[in-house]
């Protein structure tokens, strides 16, 4: 035999059986539904779906159907036409983007009903509850950027800051660490929810420890690492954290064994232009940690947390449960003059005496009227606090009264809820929970109403309703943003391998803050 | 027919076949590929084979991802101590034969011995326990297409060429970086062995630009990764010493087949110069003459010779890359993790001082009940219970077993997570993840630990049992093993930081807490730190635990206290033993007949080297 056929014959095989088996998943399961029971209950989904306000952009919500039966039959629709069928043999819903966008959109600020049959072996159906939702009238913003990294304390390997379209489950990569050959990324930041102004926190044995900066298409690399880090809305000036940071372990504490600790941090506030650090004394007391900037929309206060350090040491063995514990930040906020460079005195917003807690991860509406930040029995790390939990300032009535007064969200649950960020239209809130599997933080998000009422939050919808059942990573610091990073992976990862251009002189001279390599964290 | 020459033209096939059976033999009876796999820190890269068409999809979605899928599917295999050196000397056999064929089609004949070279050079890999087998898997993709490439190029160069575009973007999608070794190896074939400039040149042209237009434009994997992985030289085995032990080596093996070829193209052109009748002549003479010598016994005396010196070679580096005393504490830590004491005994026996041996001869003693009676009948630190030495400070895959046998699950917890980040998701990690929280109660974060075990080949079943005991019996009260260690657990309100081992341990003793094992080390560690005031206060508390007799160290222990201070360690239920007073009684008048410790230490030593009591009096011993 001719040897083009050998080689034609198993292209044709495999080609034959390929076909079959897309035949073969693909095959018509509809079937008319007369007759069925009904089921005086909602049907178990999973992620949960229900009772939720959709974004009418978000990708298809795929879900699973956690009842027994042979055969499930899923109607979703808003009561008008556009009904979408799905028939499935294994409970597994994957719902069309087409005809889900088409659904959403057409459906703005009403309705969306599941309903859920479910054939068993005695070839009777059952009807369960329908399950209601909300379509908002307003989309969440395009795209979601976070760091996916294991959720290890001391060591990493694969880690990266990834973009997701929220329209689609396209997700891509920002940087990741083989392009600094096996470094580590830390924390990411954005201006006024859009990606032409950036900062990306990094460390590498290789490369030194450094800050990325994106201004305008323009990538330049910083000659120290930022911490938690808040762009002001001019894109002008940075503020951020610097931390001395100790991982600790609880001998005896099931939630979470691990936790962290700021030995010493301060703020410090770095000039985009002139390349230079500054310092303000009210945002780096010897006496104080401060941490978490955040300012607010209208650049005009910064609000950050701040707690009085309860130790003298740095070393380890010297510190103990009690003294941990009674660190407990206060939420503060300084009043700002860009124009003169100008900082007022510190405020008060929340005290950790007044609420019992430590007042955590500030984040301002971009519309000005909500302060959201988090609240947790005590510590600087919430996302390590199974008792962190989300809470709420109307700023609005604040600058009425002069009263600050907060309130829980709905959102909350037993884990820990932290690292929330705002669409720039303050309707959406993305925040990390631990909720649906203890280590791992997922992404949940929750629509926020004019007058601050969070719905039911859902998770970030995956094409696999099971993927977060077996995904060994954590979703972490979620930060929506109108549009992609425009700023290609290459020219990034071209600059961190490249040297640093804009050296700065830190003007901190206190004895336990350094220059160093920080620790990494969650 | 003249056995000689049978045996001069067969003997290439049965020297292959008794040196593949060699190698076979040697890494299954001795190097044990199940180490690798088994012990977690022998190795980075060795990881579970997820069974999902999503993880197929998305390793097949970037460059080298063929050659990694099948890698990680055959290392599953190094778990069976049979089935994965069959799979090496597969991988080896397969290079061997891609090697024959070049060397065939090159007229290189004179290089037959070159087939074995990278057979010999995984063996050394393997001797040292390093894990290249994807390295060199994409070796042996890239000398299969090297082979189709010769095939199929021809005389005409755009020929060559047009074959040498499409191989060369297969390699790449297959290979990822190691398809440079395509590259180079096509580029001097036709530099050298065809002498055609113009392929030559546009082989290695294009194929280096090949990389940076598919990987990098293409797939948008960074020019790093583009250029370097699947190769030595990549980032991935760069960082990680267990890995870039041998890379030499691996430089080496990559690099001669190359080379090889470059000496073929020399020797075809010297022999095209050096054509005249009376080299001819003097050439068939010797070609009479060497036919005449395998026709004797001569050729068998020749194959032994080649043999001798094959085997001879695979052996001399075999022997000089030997290094037991790792392969002991991989066997260590594979029995310890089956669980078979007895054998971690005596593997530790191997190394008496070292630290890590010690610890995990301490925790075999305890679980043969043996620790309290024997455990000066060993070499001891302080250091040699928990490890608590500085320098393990990250040596985590040697402490999780230890941490749950004590109860100190969110010290487990810790160590094990960072191993399931460094040693990249080791499904026996996995499963002790899962364990762990299921243990602590935490039965939403082990589900997760399960579900992902659910399809790694070889652990779904495992899996899938304790997510159906999940389901049932949520608080897995019918498992007798996690409620034992459940009940080792602190409660909640006992929350507090602990640093220090030895603080560990006291919590786990403390609030009327029976937790045996941690009583006996804390006792221990106390002992081995001469810190007697506290041997005070924890052996006074023995007669909490079910002890029917006191273990002999502990004996002398409370013989030596009560003797030198005045805190007295009494005990109401239990009594020293009689052999054991008369044995104290013995080395204290010994101690008292000679003046100083040194003239004492022979007779000492020959009497009570395994005592206590000699261990206090001259401290620890040198290691």
């Amino acid at each position: 035999m001719s040897k083009k056929y050998i080689y034609t014959i198993p292209v044709i095989i495999v080609v034959v059986i390929g076909a079959g088996i897309d035949v073969f998943f693909e095959r018509d399961m509809s079937e008319e539904i007369f007759d069925f029971v009904q089921v005086d209950r909602e049907a178990r989904i999973y992620p949960d779906y229900s009772m939720i306000v959709i974004p009418p952009n978000i990708a298809a919500m795929n879900f699973a159907v956690c009842e027994d039966g042979e055969l499930y039959c899923v109607r979703i629709g808003s009561g008008k036409d556009g009904e979408i069928e799905l028939f499935s043999r294994t409970g597994k819903i994957v719902i069309g983007e087409g005809q889900w966008s088409s659904l959403l959109e057409q459906n703005k600020g009403g309705k969306l009903e599941i309903n859920i049959f479910c054939k068993g072996k005695d070839e009777k159906w059952l009807r369960y509850d329908t399950i209601r939702n909300t379509i908002a009238s307003e989309d969440i913003d395009g795209h979601l950027v976070y760091r996916k990294i294991h959720p290890a304390y001391r060591t990493w390997r694969d880690i990266g800051i990834y973009q997701r379209e929220l329209g689609s489950y396209a997700e891509s990569v920002v940087l990741d660490n083989s392009y600094f050959e096996g470094g580590c990324l830390n924390c990411h930041a954005f201006c006024n929810n859009k990606t032409d102004k950036m900062l990306i926190g990094l460390r590498s044995e290789k490369y030194g420890s450094s800050e990325l900066i994106v201004n305008d298409g323009q990538v330049n690399k910083i000659g120290t690492k930022f911490g938690y880090t808040s762009w002001h809305p001019s894109g002008k000036i940075v503020v951020y954290s610097m931390n001395k940071v100790y991982q600790l372990f609880h001998y005896a504490r099931k939630a979470e064994y691990r936790d962290v600790i700021d030995i010493d941090s301060a703020l410090v506030y770095y000039d985009v232009e002139s390349g230079k650090v500054k310092r303000c004394e009210h945002l780096s007391k010897k006496d104080r940690l401060e941490t978490y900037p955040a300012w607010s929309s209208d650049g005009k206060y910064l609000y950050y947390c701040s707690a009085p350090i309860k130790w003298l040491t740095s070393k380890m063995e010297e510190i103990t449960q009690e003294m941990v514990e009674a660190v407990k930040y206060d939420l503060m906020r300084i009043s700002y003059d860009i124009r003169q460079d100008k900082w007022g005195e510190p405020e008060v917003v929340m005290s950790a005496e007044e609420s019992g807690k430590s007042s955590l991860e500030p984040r301002v509406s971009p519309d000005g009227r909500w302060l959201l930040f988090c609240m947790c029995d005590y510590s600087c790390f919430p996302v390590y606090q199974p008792s962190s939990d989300l809470y709420m300032i109307d700023l609005e009535s604040e600058r009425a009264d002069g009263k600050f007064v907060y309130r829980k969200l709905d959102v909350n649950s037993e884990a820990s809820e932290s690292w929330h960020s705002w669409s720039s239209n303050s309707r959406w809130i993305a925040f990390s929970s631990k909720r649906m599997h203890g280590s791992f933080t997922r992404t949940y998000f929750s629509y926020v109403d004019v007058n601050g009422v969070a719905s039911k939050p859902f998770v970030l919808p995956q094409k696999d309703p099971s993927y977060y059942e077996r995904c060994l990573r954590t979703f972490s610091m979620p930060e929506l943003v109108v549009e992609p990073v425009w700023t290609t992976k290459e020219t990034l990862g071209k600059v961190v391998r490249g040297k640093v251009d804009k050296v700065v002189d830190v003007p901190i001279s206190s004895a336990t803050i350094k220059n160093k390599v920080w620790q990494e964290r969650e | 027919m003249n056995f000689g020459r049978t045996l001069w033209r067969n003997g290439i096939k049965l020297r292959g076949m008794i040196f593949f059976l060699m190698f076979y033999l040697f890494l299954s009876v001795y190097v044990d590929l199940r180490l690798l796999y088994y012990v977690t820190g022998a190795t980075v890269g060795i990881s579970g084979f997820p069974c999902e068409w999503s993880y197929l999809f998305e390793t097949l979605s970037l460059p080298g991802g063929l050659v990694k899928y099948v890698s990680v599917f055959l290392t599953q295999f190094f778990m069976f101590q049979w089935i994965g050196p069959v799979v090496v000397v597969l991988q080896v056999w397969g290079i061997a034969l891609c090697i024959d064929r070049i060397v065939e089609k090159c007229d290189g004949n004179w290089f037959g011995w070159v087939r074995y070279v990278p057979g010999i050079v995984i063996l050394l890999f393997y001797t040292s326990y390093v894990y290249h087998f994807e390295t060199t898997m994409a070796m042996l993709v890239m000398l299969g297409l090297f082979n189709l490439y010769i095939s199929v190029s021809s005389e005409k160069w755009q020929t060559s060429l047009v074959w040498f575009v499409v191989l060369m973007v297969i390699a790449y999608y297959f290979a990822a970086a190691g398809s440079l070794l395509f590259v180079v190896m096509c580029g001097i074939y036709e530099l050298a062995v065809k002498k055609q400039g113009i392929v030559g040149v546009g082989c290695l042209l294009f194929g280096t630009a090949v990389p940076l237009l598919i990987g990098v434009y293409g797939f948008g994997v960074s020019h790093i990764e583009a250029y370097s992985e699947l190769m030595p030289w990549s980032w991935r085995i760069m960082k990680y010493d267990r890995l870039n032990r041998m890379i030499p080596w691996l430089y080496g093996m990559y690099g001669y087949m190359p080379v090889c070829l470059l000496l073929i193209g020399f020797l075809k052109e010297s022999k095209r110069e050096m054509r005249s009748s009376k080299r001819n002549s003097k050439k068939k003479s010797r070609q009479k003459m060497w036919r005449a010598g395998s026709d004797s016994s001569n050729g068998v005396i020749k194959w032994i010779a080649h043999t001798v010196v094959l085997l001879g070679l695979a052996g001399g580096g075999a022997y000089y890359f030997v290094n037991d005393q790792l392969k002991t504490l991989y066997e260590i830590e594979y029995y310890r993790g089956e669980g078979d004491w007895q054998k971690v005994l005596e593997l530790a026996d191997k190394q008496p001082g070292q630290l890590l041996s010690m610890q995990a001869r301490n925790q075999a003693l305890y679980h043969l009940g043996r620790f309290g009676d024997e455990m000066f009948k060993y070499l001891q630190h302080p250091d040699g219970l928990m490890l608590s030495h500085d320098v393990f400070t990250k040596s985590y895959w040697h402490k999780y077993d230890l941490y749950i046998d004590l109860g100190l699950v969110g010290q487990a917890d810790e160590v094990l997570t960072e191993s399931m980040v460094a040693f990249w998701d080791n499904p026996f990690i996995l499963k002790k993840l899962a364990l762990l929280n299921m243990i602590s109660g935490k039965n939403q974060t082990a589900r997760v630990y399960l579900r992902a075990l659910q399809k790694r080949l070889f652990f779904g079943e495992w899996a899938e049992e304790y997510l159906a005991k999940l389901e049932s019996d949520p608080e897995l009260r019918g498992d007798n093993e996690i409620r034992r260690l459940r009940s080792l657990i602190p409660k909640e309100e006992e929350g507090r930081f602990l640093a220090a081992p030895e603080m560990q341990l006291k919590a786990q003793i403390e609030n009327g807490k029976k937790n045996k094992m941690a009583f006996e080390y804390l006792l221990a560690l106390y002992m081995l730190r001469a810190e007697m005031w506290n041997v005070v206060e924890v052996a006074g508390r023995m007669e909490e635990y079910d002890y029917e007799k006191i273990p002999v160290a502990f004996e002398e222990a409370i013989l030596l206290n009560n003797k030198h201070n005045e805190k007295q360690i009494s005990l109401k239920r239990l009594k020293i033993r009689v052999e054991t007073k008369q044995r104290f009684d013995e080395f204290v008048a010994a101690t008292i007949r000679y003046r100083t410790k040194d003239a004492a230490q022979s007779e000492l030593a020959a009497k009570f080297k395994n005592t206590y009591m000699y261990y206090y009096f001259y401290g620890i011993p040198e290691q």
